[in-house]
């Protein structure tokens, strides 16, 4: 990690990557929880909303590589003498799922393609479910690749450092897809009804800040 | 062109283009004005009736505001790079080495090390003050922002974007000039971006690249087209019978029209420019399209 590295990633990847609009995001989530709208005149509210709608946008349009990829993984599993591991085929159908779901999740909303309206809310939830087994099946990746480097003494410096904060997105990513996603799917009404307390909007920027961090400084190392 | 397997298809080429936010958020706008266009005057219907073919528009003009901020950023590096480079090279062979073929043949009569190193830096630092004009107009635009920069500022910003593409336009032509002649010496730097190189890699590599130059030139003549346009837009002489004010008066009423043109004109020159040479070009520097 140089400084050249640092402004490299600073100036030239990050504006345009899903960390950045993930911070972004969180940050407009959490200025609006603690009531604050203006910044330096900048009022965060919409800003939070191009950022958001970027977002879907930029994670949306990865829908024809994904489903190319699909394509190629199953052909491989298919073909004769394949050591294509089912999961692997399962795994790029899942991103697939998940791009295909931000598509058409951002058709709905931002593209105002009445016909997909009324099933807005499940593709989010297809959205959140997906992300959830895919962070799972990831953080048990992370884990086994963490105990093969402990075993083989390879697990030092950079290494330790890329794992522990590859684990640390990873779980912050289950709580945000999992709790968040359960959050949205039960709705306010039956929490409000049984008098239960609901996660606040402002852990969940939180969680999202510290995952949309933990990301860069993973960029950055 | 040489038939070589590193040439990439066409579908790919398409499918690797549309796989950028930039690109796709091009494809998308040009989309959306061809079919305003074919839904009134095809079809003979009220455009009003398919508010998605406005909405995505409105949606890639935001996305547009991304793209303005991350390109004002990236040209701050991208300046430290063409300074650290032009400064640091001991003499200009190094200097063509170093920038991959990017700087001019040492036998360029007129454009050594301080030439070229200035008017690059020139040319990026003022695409810098018109994508940060942009950039605040579109967030005047979604509300971020609550006062609006005055015409003549706007004017200004795509001024400076008239004038950082034309110099791009010209060094464009200069690479051109110079890439015949590294033809003639059959030495070309730019080569070593190639991976895996072979000899007929190297070869093609060199064909797609100035062919490829073309393109650009005439996507920078677009892009220099569409900001003499806002300008004229922006300034409203309205007033008077100067061919300015005709000028101005028919660019006012025709807007819409002008810059769908000039949009759909730059995604087909921007794509074409990809699918026949650009695509060809990533594959050999990267091997990453035939691959999938």
């Amino acid at each position: 990690m140089t400084l050249v590295d640092i402004a490299k990633y600073a100036l030239k990847d990050f504006p345009t990557s899903r960390e950045c609009s993930g911070l972004v995001m969180a940050c407009a989530t959490l200025a609006h929880e603690y009531d604050i709208h203006t910044i330096a005149g900048l009022t965060i509210a919409p800003l939070g909303t191009l950022f958001k709608n970027w977002d879907e946008f930029n994670s949306g349009r990865m829908i024809f590589a994904d489903w190319k990829k699909v394509y190629i993984t199953a052909w491989k599993y298919s073909a004769s003498k394949s050591d294509t591991p089912t999961k692997e085929v399962l795994e790029s159908v899942g991103r697939a799922v998940v791009s295909s779901s931000v598509a058409l999740k951002w058709m709905a909303t931002v593209g105002g393609v009445v016909v997909l309206r009324p099933h807005v809310k499940l593709f989010g939830h297809i959205k959140n479910m997906t992300s959830f087994c895919l962070a799972c099946v990831s953080l048990n990746d992370a884990y086994k690749k963490m105990e093969e480097e402990r075993t083989t003494g390879s697990l030092k410096g950079k290494a330790r450092w890329l794992s522990t904060l590859q684990i640390t997105a990873l779980s912050c990513s289950i709580f945000l897809t999992g709790i968040g996603g359960l959050d949205s799917y039960i709705g306010k009404e039956p929490f409000i009804d049984r008098g239960w307390q609901r996660v606040s909007p402002a852990t969940f920027a939180t969680v999202g800040i510290f995952v949309s961090s933990t990301k860069i400084l993973k960029a950055i190392i | 062109m040489t038939n070589n397997l590193s040439q990439v298809s066409t579908l790919q080429a398409v499918s690797h283009y549309c796989n950028d936010a930039q690109n796709l958020a091009l494809v998308l706008a040009t989309g959306c004005f061809l079919g305003r266009l074919t839904v009134t005057h095809l079809l003979g219907k009220n455009a009003a009736d398919y508010p998605a073919l406005y909405k995505i528009d409105a949606a890639m003009m935001n996305s547009f505001t991304v793209f303005e901020i991350s390109a004002s950023l990236r040209s701050i590096y991208k300046t430290g790079t063409i300074l650290y480079q032009g400064c640091t090279a001991k003499d200009e062979n190094e200097l063509r080495e170093v920038t991959q073929g990017n700087f001019p043949r040492v036998d360029h009569p007129y454009i050594g090390r301080k030439v070229w190193t200035t008017y690059m830096c020139a040319a990026v630092l003022f695409k810098m003050g018109s994508s940060v004009i942009s950039a605040y107009e579109g967030l005047k635009r979604i509300g971020a922002l609550n006062t609006s920069l005055s015409p003549t500022l706007r004017a200004f910003g795509a001024g400076l974007g008239v004038l950082g593409y034309s110099i791009d336009m010209f060094d464009t032509g200069r690479a051109i000039l110079d890439g015949y002649k590294d033809k003639q010496d059959n030495s070309c730097p730019a080569s070593k971006r190639v991976k895996n190189a072979q000899g007929k890699d190297n070869e093609l590599h060199q064909e797609h690249l100035q062919a490829a130059r073309y393109y650009t030139m005439a996507s920078l003549a677009l892009l220099v087209g569409e900001n003499v346009i806002s300008i004229i837009e922006i300034l409203d002489v309205v007033e008077g019978g100067s061919l300015l004010s005709r000028v101005s008066s028919f660019t006012g009423q025709h807007a819409e029209m002008i810059e769908g043109t000039v949009v759909t004109a730059m995604t087909v020159v921007a794509l074409a420019g990809h699918i026949f040479h650009g695509a060809t070009i990533e594959q050999l520097e990267h091997r990453n399209i035939n691959q999938g």
